[in-house]
């Protein structure tokens, strides 16, 4: 087939030696190495790629960059690939997106015809009612979205993160990006360049010989300087004391990786953005800006067309006129806008340009039109600093105003000037970059506890005192006498502006999100400025007055699986976690725990601990290590009830409050020695209950001596449970007196278990069952599991899971704090109330209790909840946790089921729920709402244990 | 992110520590009223203005301290003081 | 202290118990190392953790040598630091933690953990050890921020740990419990530098 490829250039980025196959909807083509995807397609002379957004007309390259907005292909099942920007590979699979049938004869493009029904806020306005049809609306408008097709199949691919601290980021690799990376190394800094495109160099890179001499010879520079460059990566946003989020698409082996930089200081210098015009047809193809045609020609070597239009204002068109001629392109007419020359349309079939039409009215043949009206300034890492850019109309583009000053602009965003001026701005930027980013070098070094000390004073914070670049004067060209496309990504046209300015959306703000303009894939790269000039005209204001829109983070688009970057979900696993899961365990996730939920048969678990002797891994148990004197005084504190007296080898169960007297933690303390203790928690609270300690003690109870320290890793726990446990115990501690009148329920004692020396033994347990909580050093917990297994082996020694467990303390009614209580379950509701100890002086959440107790209004005692055992009158309806209690034959809640399950040691259904305490008086009968629908009643009993509530066997 | 500074550790990113919330002096449980201690338990300043505030240097060296951030700039001003006798809300 | 050596059991059916660390090695870990040496990783959860609580300005916290933030290391080997203002930890074999333990004053000394159970340890060393670092922990790990010596905790990989520059290598210790994951997370995430895994 036929192809627009020039002959070999001199500086062109591709590699003719070698080809690279790809497919275009299906076709086989081929392009070379250093190609994009746009422009191997128009080397083989496919130029209609996409078709707009709304009224699905034909579209072409225009920019040849990332921003261009005709440009987002399928690529395999990648969706909105930037086609102008992304480097062809080998077998490729590209495809048009949102087209049907195809991108050349798309059914959708009758959406034209009907254009005027789709001005501003059709969608809105149609679909709003009847509002019974909008699953309707959605299901159908959903066929007419832009975007590609994501594959719900892709395999999760490989991303990475790193953290990054430099001296110095300088975003953009141009040449004053790369003037101010050379000289902040040259003073010592260390410098990360980040720059978007695969090459540095910006402008230069489709410039001429000189041109990029120069950008070899900084790259060379850069490099023994030992600048870390990422090219094709982005600074994607600056957040709060310069932290730097950096996409990096070039990696080797990762898809995209995510650097969180914390620079000392940000050098932005992100060049400028070349501005399309708005005029009648100004998205027909055929219309190309002249940084695309330059960067087509010189760096592809691709013919844009045959005969051209060359609309210029500025070095930028003339230049790639002059190129056009160079390339063989005939240019019929230069027209130039400095000297009051314009152009008002173009005409032509929908998908090319065959003429334009000047100012003046008269017509050229072409099949090209080259537009240079001006620049953006993509201040968007300023405006995420605070900046709030100003315009200035005698160079016709807004420049940065006052940034912090950790964040500096260099290169063209703040002037013009020769490539002399650039450098020179880029070196003395770099300069102040470093010389800055010392100053807050020898700050933290000098406050940080780990760092090196420094030498000498803290160096002065150094004035800005380079020589600001001049801003050159450039006509204001935005509109032209006609109307024409101002977001070529969201089909929006100046008419539709003005349309909306007209109805009252007159703030810019407003505008923008009522019209979608600036919202689509070029985020208001190329239209953002546009967009505010047609709304001025509109309001008869000035640019100025008008004032622009906030660039928000991301600079560009990151993908989701770059943002997550490798997944950090930590996993806790006990010692024995290996051996639940060889033995058929099915994992149960807690937290961050992964625990045996059960072994096959949790019902026949809790029948074997009940019988003989079971044994279960409860390391997650959240242990403290609590020593000194004043460790009673905290204990009374955090605890409801009282410390003061425990005996060495005494456990007490204790309930901790917040300050507003709900129910935080709960579990048992025990004393090892005079000055120490091991206090348990329950295994979500670990954490919380520690720094809960660390809080009273380190801010209002400094003087207190107690040291606290987790040890829930350094102890694996083993609960011994059943009428045989003893026996067990007994054989791998024969020097611990078990005798049951000298170790009570209730005790601890520190002894050899198993051969394994500082053992914590005590005497409790959840299960309602005789039982003896191990708490072995974590090295040997397998050893003393096994061993257990081993010598119990004759007393019917199981394993048992948490839901055998769960299942078991339901029994024997013990609630959990977190399941049975909630947020607003305040101590004196969970019928604990002999362990809330008013005479205390203090303890945290008294105040709020001692109003609680207090206030004997019946109207609010009566509706407070209480924690309460119930059982259904059908024994076999297990109602769902969670299930609401109802008052009689009405929806009135006035409780909830929050535990329940089917007792295998009573034969019938269990629960436990919070019911208001008007109705939990023993033998009430109480409604339960079922999920279903179904109501069933059930009666409220006399204590939480269903089972063995005098607690014989656990004190046996 | 926001760069703390922790008395002990020195700069440290937010990330690292727990924002306990703003430094309250809590009442004498004793002899509050129930007016004084909802307002110390649930009522917050809130100012768009200096405020000091309690931090927790969760992931360092696991001390409280209490700072002086202006939370519109996110500046902040006199050096941090360790442990001090506030913010002991949960 | 860690005690492998076989014991007297007066129950003579009771096997001696044996220590076990918290890192086993996984085909996940196994896969990646390729012995490129980039980074090494090695498992020191059979080394002796003791932590003490120190008065500041007592005689045990001068004997001890060093001051919240930094690191010794002992003629016998054994890596003295100070993790928390209060807080100091002796680690290394345990004969030679015993011994550098026995040799400090009672003055100002308040409490003592043995935590060689609780703590998993990892020594990361290898010329690309840093760099591997910076992939899952947010600390600027510069000579001048984070020198020789420098002692500190921070998150890693989502997960607190304690980071020693003790010599060449880092020490990097987490809760038990984290130990299988902590090693699988650094082993990722030093695959691109070449992984050994073991001395």
């Amino acid at each position: 087939m036929s192809t627009s490829r020039l002959s070999a250039r001199s500086g062109e980025v591709i590699d003719r030696t070698k080809t690279v196959p790809f497919t275009w909807n299906g076709r086989s083509l081929s392009g070379y190495d250093g190609d994009t995807i746009g422009s191997a397609l128009l080397a083989n002379n496919v130029r209609i790629v996409s078709r707009s957004m709304k009224y699905h007309r034909p579209r072409s390259y225009m920019s040849m960059d990332y921003w261009d907005p005709n440009a987002l292909l399928q690529v395999g099942d990648e969706p909105n690939v930037r086609s102008a920007h992304r480097r062809l590979e080998s077998g490729m699979d590209v495809s048009a997106q949102n087209v049907w049938p195809s991108v050349d004869r798309d059914i959708k493009a009758a959406n034209g015809l009907v254009g005027r029904f789709l001005t501003a806020g059709f969608y809105y306005k149609t679909f709003i009612n009847p509002q019974r049809l909008w699953p309707l609306y959605e299901k159908v408008l959903a066929t007419f979205a832009p975007g590609g097709k994501v594959d719900l199949d892709t395999p999760h691919g490989y991303y990475d993160k790193r953290y990054a601290h430099p001296d110095v980021v300088v975003a953009g690799g141009g040449p004053a990006g790369m003037a101010a990376a050379i000289s902040a190394a040259e003073a010592g800094a260390s410098v990360m360049l980040v720059e978007h495109e695969y090459g540095l160099g910006g402008h230069l890179r489709w410039g001429d010989d000189s041109d990029r001499a120069i950008v070899a010879e900084m790259s060379q520079r850069l490099i023994d300087l030992g600048v870390e460059v990422l090219v094709d990566s982005t600074v994607t946003g600056r957040y709060d004391d310069n932290w730097i989020s950096i996409a990096q698409r070039s990696h080797p082996g990762v898809i995209e990786r995510l650097i969180k930089a914390r620079a000392k200081i940000l050098v932005v210098a992100a060049g400028l953005i070349e501005r399309p015009y708005v005029f009648s047809g100004n998205d027909k193809p055929g219309v190309m800006l002249s940084g695309g045609v330059r960067r087509l020609v010189n760096m592809y070597g691709v013919r844009p067309g045959s005969r051209a239009v060359v609309l210029t204002a500025n070095e930028s068109g003339d230049q790639a006129a002059a190129d056009l001629e160079a390339a063989g392109v005939s240019v019929v007419e230069l027209v130039d806008a400095r000297n009051g020359g314009g152009v008002t349309a173009v005409e032509g079939s929908p998908s090319q340009v065959e003429s334009v039409t000047l100012a003046d009215g008269s017509t050229r043949e072409a099949d090209l039109l080259v537009t240079a009206v001006g620049w953006t300034a993509p201040t968007s890492l300023l405006n995420m600093s605070g900046d709030r850019p100003s315009y200035d109309a005698s160079a016709a583009r807004f420049f940065p105003s006052a940034p912090p000053d950790t964040v500096l602009a260099t290169g063209g965003m703040v002037g013009d000037g020769t490539l002399d001026e650039l450098v020179g701005h880029g070196t003395a930027t770099g300069q102040l970059a470093a010389a800055r980013a010392a100053v807050t070098a020898y700050r933290l070094q000098s406050t940080t506890a780990r760092a090196l000390p420094v030498d000498g004073p803290e160096p002065d914070w150094p004035s800005d005192q380079r020589a600001p670049l001049a801003h050159r004067q450039h006509p204001e060209l935005y509109r032209s006498s006609t109307h024409g496309m101002v977001d070529f990504s969201e089909d929006v046209s100046s008419k539709d502006l003005v349309a909306a300015a007209a109805e009252g959306f007159d703030s810019v703000e407003l505008l923008k999100r009522f019209t979608t303009a600036t919202m689509g894939p070029s985020q208001g790269k190329l239209e953002t400025v546009n967009t505010v000039a047609v709304l001025a005209e509109a309001r008869g204001e000035t640019i100025e007055q008008v004032g622009t829109t906030v660039w928000r983070p991301p600079y560009a688009p990151i993908s989701l699986g770059g943002l997550a970057g490798r997944i950090f979900e930590p996993v806790r696993r006990s010692p024995m976690q290996d051996w639940h899961e060889a033995h058929g365990a099915t994992p149960l996730v807690a937290g961050a725990w992964i625990r045996p939920d059960h072994y096959g048969d949790a019902a026949e678990e809790v029948r074997n601990t009940r019988r003989n002797v079971g044994i279960i891994d409860v390391s997650p148990l959240g242990k403290l290590d609590l020593q000194g004197p004043d460790v009673p005084q905290l204990l009374n504190l955090l605890y409801t009830n009282k410390w003061s007296k425990l005996p060495v080898g005494g456990v007490r169960y204790g309930i901790m409050c917040a300050e507003d007297g709900v129910v935080l933690d709960d579990g048992v303390t025990g004393r090892l020695s005079d000055n120490r203790y091991l206090m348990t928690t329950t295994s979500s609270g670990a954490a919380s209950v520690w720094e809960w300690a660390e809080n009273w003690l380190q801010t209002e109870r400094p003087s207190w001596k107690v040291d606290v320290t987790p040890v829930t890793g350094a102890y694996a726990s083993i609960n011994v449970a059943g009428p045989k446990s003893r026996e067990l115990i007994g054989r791998l501690a024969p020097e611990l007196d078990l005798d049951p009148e000298r170790f009570k329920y209730m005790q601890v004692r520190t002894a050899t278990v198993a051969g394994v020396d500082n053992c914590v033994v005590w005497r409790i347990g959840f299960t309602g069952e005789l039982s003896y909580e191990v708490h072995v050093p974590a090295g040997y917990a397998l050893h003393l599991w096994l061993q257990l297994m081993e010598q119990g082996l004759d007393l019917g020694v199981a394993p048992f899971g948490i839901e055998a467990q769960r299942i078991m303390r339901l029994e024997k009614g013990h609630f959990i704090v977190g399941q049975d209580t909630d947020g607003l379950t305040k101590a004196p509701s969970t019928g604990m109330g002999a362990l809330i100890k008013m005479d205390k002086e203090d303890f945290v959440g008294k105040p709020e209790l001692a109003w609680e107790l207090e206030n004997s209004d019946p109207d609010v005692l009566k509706r407070r909840p209480a924690v309460v055992a119930l059982q259904t009158l059908d024994p076999q309806i297990v109602p769902e946790e969670a299930s609401q209690l109802v008052r009689g034959t009405t929806t009135e809640i006035i409780g909830r089921i929050t535990s329940s399950r089917m007792s295998p040691t009573l034969g019938r259904s269990i629960c436990l729920g919070q019911i208001e305490q008007q109705y939990a008086d023993a033998g009430n009968i109480v409604t339960i709402l079922l999920t279903d629908g179904r109501r069933i009643e059930a009666e409220v009993q006399a204590h939480h244990a269903h089972y063995d509530p005098e607690g014989e066997r656990l004190r046996g | 992110m926001l760069i703390v500074p922790c008395p002990h550790c020195g700069p440290r990113n937010s990330s690292d520590l727990r924002y306990v919330g703003e430094s309250h002096s809590r009442p004498d449980p004793n002899t509050a009223t129930p007016e004084q201690w909802r307002d110390y338990l649930y009522m917050e300043d809130n100012p768009a203005d200096w405020l000091k505030e309690t931090w927790y240097c969760r992931s360092g060296c696991r001390r409280y301290f209490t700072l002086e951030r202006h939370t519109g700039s996110n500046e902040f001003r006199n050096p941090p003081i360790p442990g001090n006798k506030k913010g002991t809300k949960a | 202290m860690v005690n492998t050596t076989d014991l007297d059991l007066t129950n003579s059916g009771v096997e001696a118990p044996t220590y076990r660390t918290s890192v086993v090695v996984t085909p996940a870990t196994s896969g990646l190392a390729d012995g490129g040496g980039g980074v090494a990783l090695v498992d020191r959860g059979d080394h002796t953790k003791l932590m003490l609580r120190c008065d500041a300005g007592s005689a045990a916290a001068a004997a001890l040598g060093v001051s919240f933030g930094s690191s010794r290391i002992t003629d016998s080997g054994v890596v003295i630091t100070g993790l928390r203002p209060d807080e100091y930890w002796l680690i290394g074999t345990a004969e030679s933690v015993t011994g550098e333990r026995a040799g400090l004053p009672a003055d100002g000394l308040r409490s003592e953990v043995d935590l060689t159970h609780g703590r998993t340890l990892i020594e990361v060393s290898g010329p690309k050890a840093t760099g591997m670092l910076e992939k899952v922990c947010g600390l600027d790990f510069s000579d001048a921020m984070t020198p020789r010596g420098a002692a500190t905790s921070a998150s890693v990989a989502k997960v607190s740990c304690d980071i020693v520059r003790a010599g060449d290598s880092y020490l990097v210790a987490c809760d038990r419990s984290f130990g299988q994951y902590l090693m699988e997370s650094l082993a990722d995430a030093a695959r691109e530098f070449g992984l050994t895994l073991g001395d």
